[in-house]
């Protein structure tokens, strides 16, 4: 009999502590969740703002402005735009002459081929 | 356990017989018998004993119970399968308006919005001078009059920048504090302004799209996206107010339009207004020219009058008229801006913009004819676009053959520059009419379209308007490459029911690449002035013109129109505009 009872006594306050642990872990999770919660509101909020504020950074009067006057562009007119037939002729092997300024052409291709080889090797 | 051996007791695991060995037992001891102080904390003992023990007891049950529940009944409102938690989104109550690139052009942001309790405030005066030492645009006077109310509350400022709450929260006054409030935010100011419109500082949408869209802005989240391209509404505003400037006008339209959507790129209307201060600015650049204005377009209507001849089979392109007369009727006389006095065939009259040639037109096609022409292109109805503010379109009553005349040039009819836009664009786009519309398209088939003039009438439009700005009136607006088209336009300024002289809207409707028309430019500039580098013209081919083809050269790589090279640019089809007809060599021009 007693040992009965001191068993189911033994099982039920584990069997209580376990409870007490799980729902206080629970709770725990709540009050961190409600937390990650209030702070990802804080950050969505953030970035509602700071896309006003990338907004009115990209005004189209700045952009133009800052790209005078630190970049080296114009607007694109018909001059620019070249097809690809007005590219000049690629140099058809064999006739290996010498360009100015770039370095001798190599009839067979065999530089490239290296380059290529090394490269796929490498992947 | 009564059942075992009597005699025999397991005690610990070892049989002990009964009875056990020791001392003999003694005589039943004496009842012991208590009384008095004794008893008494016996009892009180044995109560407590019970009382705790039933607590014991209960406590055990409860906790029992809890289990049995929470192992083996399910709660109704428990979920039966886990889930992730969902999170409300931030939410500010009225959803942001962005452009076609989801550039925001109206947002609504958090703010702090200053208020007092009048009650709490030690000293008026020195409050209300310190306050409106940080928060200049407050007068002291008023300040100190708000304070001395008696109430517990009373507004000051509403939404202050983070350094203005900064400022006054450093003061250390007491009875100042601040109220978190939603602000609508306009980050890219006038620019857009006419067509996003703006809210009062409850956040109730009072003009544009804020006003249209009020109901969806405040039920869903989602930002609403507008057909607007933020980038080409910057340079015909940049351009327009260039060409404002340059002709000391009063103000200008513009309108770039997809021929193929309806979706409406830019719009413009200037003066403008800055949408955090509406209250500021003046009536007339509230106002908005490009949808609620009418106007008398003049020559620009000659598009529609050649359209109507040439779809009706009234005309050919190889027939012409007469144009050495001026054609008289009653008191008035209708004569050619720049004579021309011989016989001019339909597209040497377009391109020379020829009053008389297009009368001709006109009435031989018939006041019902044109009638019928005009409301077929929506040029009698107030437009169909999203904007509150739309114009009613005044037309002639009775229209009579006096009035056919004169509409045929574009004079004694008025419509806003949207609808002409949308007109034009149906007779270049290969002649269907577009519903116009300020949202971006969902997909590529609009709700309803009419077809108003055959594929061949408007292909011959097309070139005809691509002839004026390469030999006729429009030459200004020739932009390399992107082979515009269009046609000039000079009206008159009515002013209190009579033509002014040196009052005039200077206008050009234009259409990027002919070839196959894309979008339609729209530019008008009221009451330009000339000046030495036009020779003192103020004429549409003079104002508006060139203000069209620079902005079609600057939008044009923006909305992926690749600029042509001359070689490459199409050349008019001389089976479909006979280069010949009457004297007109186009080569000799």
């Amino acid at each position: 009999m007693t040992r009965f009872a001191v068993t189911w006594m033994f099982v039920v306050t584990c069997a209580a502590l376990a409870v007490f642990y799980v729902s206080q872990t629970v709770e725990g999770l709540e009050r961190e969740l409600a937390l990650q919660q209030r702070t990802i509101l804080k950050q969505q909020e953030a970035i509602h703002v700071l896309k006003a504020e990338w907004s009115y950074l990209n005004r189209p009067e700045r952009i133009s402005l800052l790209a005078e006057r630190f970049l080296a562009l114009t607007p694109l007119s018909a001059d620019h735009v070249v097809s690809i037939k007005d590219l000049p002729q690629r140099l058809e092997s064999g006739d290996n002459e010498e360009v100015p300024g770039l370095p001798k052409a190599d009839s067979q291709g065999l530089a490239a081929k290296a380059t290529l080889a090394s490269m796929r090797a490498g992947e | 356990m009564n059942q075992r051996p009597h005699g025999l007791q397991h005690r610990r695991g070892i049989p002990v017989a009964r009875p056990s060995p020791g001392p003999p037992p003694l005589d039943p001891p004496a009842p012991i018998k208590l009384d008095g102080v004794g008893k008494l904390a016996l009892e009180t003992g044995r109560t407590r004993l019970l009382v705790a023990g039933l607590v014991f007891a209960l406590a055990f049950l409860t906790i029992g119970l809890r289990l049995v529940e929470l192992g083996l009944l399910r709660e109704g409102n428990e979920p039966r399968v886990a889930r992730s938690e969902t999170v409300q989104p931030f939410n500010t109550g009225r959803a942001d308006i962005v452009d076609r690139n989801g550039v925001v052009l109206a947002t609504t942001l958090p703010t702090q919005s200053l208020y007092a309790n009048p009650r709490l405030v030690m000293d008026v005066e020195e409050t209300a001078a310190a306050l409106a030492g940080v928060l200049p645009e407050l007068s002291p006077s008023e300040l100190a009059a708000k304070l001395s109310l008696e109430r517990s509350f009373v507004w000051l400022k509403r939404n202050l920048t983070p350094r203005q709450q900064y400022e006054v929260n450093r003061l250390g006054l007491p009875g100042l504090d601040f109220q978190r409030e939603l602000d609508r935010v306009y980050p890219l100011g006038a620019l857009a302004v006419q067509v996003v419109g703006f809210t009062d500082v409850d956040g109730n949408g009072l003009a544009g799209m804020e006003r249209a869209f009020d109901t969806r802005l405040r039920s869903q989240d989602q930002p609403m996206q507008l057909s607007m391209d933020i980038r080409v509404q910057h340079i015909l505003a940049e351009e327009l107010a260039a060409t404002i400037k340059e002709f000391r006008a009063i103000g200008g339209v513009g309108l770039v339009l997809d021929v193929d959507t309806g979706e409406v790129i830019a719009l413009v209307s200037l003066p403008t207004f800055d949408p955090d201060r509406p209250g500021a600015a003046p009536a007339e650049a509230r106002f908005n020219r490009a949808t609620l204005g009418v106007y008398e377009m003049g020559s620009v209507f000659k598009i529609f009058t050649t359209a109507m001849a040439l779809d009706e089979g009234i005309v050919g392109l190889n027939d012409g008229y007469d144009v050495s007369k001026p054609i008289k009727v009653a008191r008035y006389v209708i004569r050619d801006y720049k004579p021309k006095n011989r016989w001019l065939s339909v597209p040497e009259i377009f391109i020379y913009s020829s009053n008389i040639g297009t009368v001709h037109m006109a009435m031989d096609a018939g006041t019902k004819t044109q009638q019928d022409f005009l409301s077929r292109l929506g040029l009698t109805r107030p437009a169909p676009i999203e904007l509150p503010e739309i114009g009613q379109p005044m037309l002639p009553s009775p229209w009579r053959e006096i009035n056919t005349m004169t509409i045929a040039y574009g004079h004694g009819l008025a419509v806003s520059p949207i609808q002409l836009t949308r007109a034009v664009g149906a007779m270049v786009n290969g002649g269907i009419l577009k519903p116009v519309t300020l949202m971006k398209a969902a997909s590529e088939e609009p709700l309803y379209e009419q077809r108003v003039i055959s594929e061949e009438t408007s292909r011959a439009m097309s070139w005809l308007m691509r002839l004026v700005v390469q030999y006729g009136t429009g030459r200004k607006a020739n932009a390399p490459g992107y082979m515009v088209g269009g046609k000039t336009g000079t009206a008159d300024k009515l002013v209190g029911g009579r033509y002014v002289n040196d009052a005039r809207m200077a206008a050009f409707v234009g259409a990027f690449p002919m070839d196959d028309p894309r979008y339609v430019v729209f530019a008008m500039i009221d009451e330009p002035k000339g000046n030495d580098s036009t020779f003192g013209y103020a004429t549409g081919g003079w104002v508006a013109a060139p203000l069209v083809g620079r902005v079609v050269e600057r939008i044009g790589p923006l909305v992926g129109i690749r600029p042509r090279p001359a070689d490459e640019e199409a050349g008019v089809d001389e089976l479909l505009i006979p280069a010949k007809a009457g004297r007109f060599v186009l080569a000799a021009q």
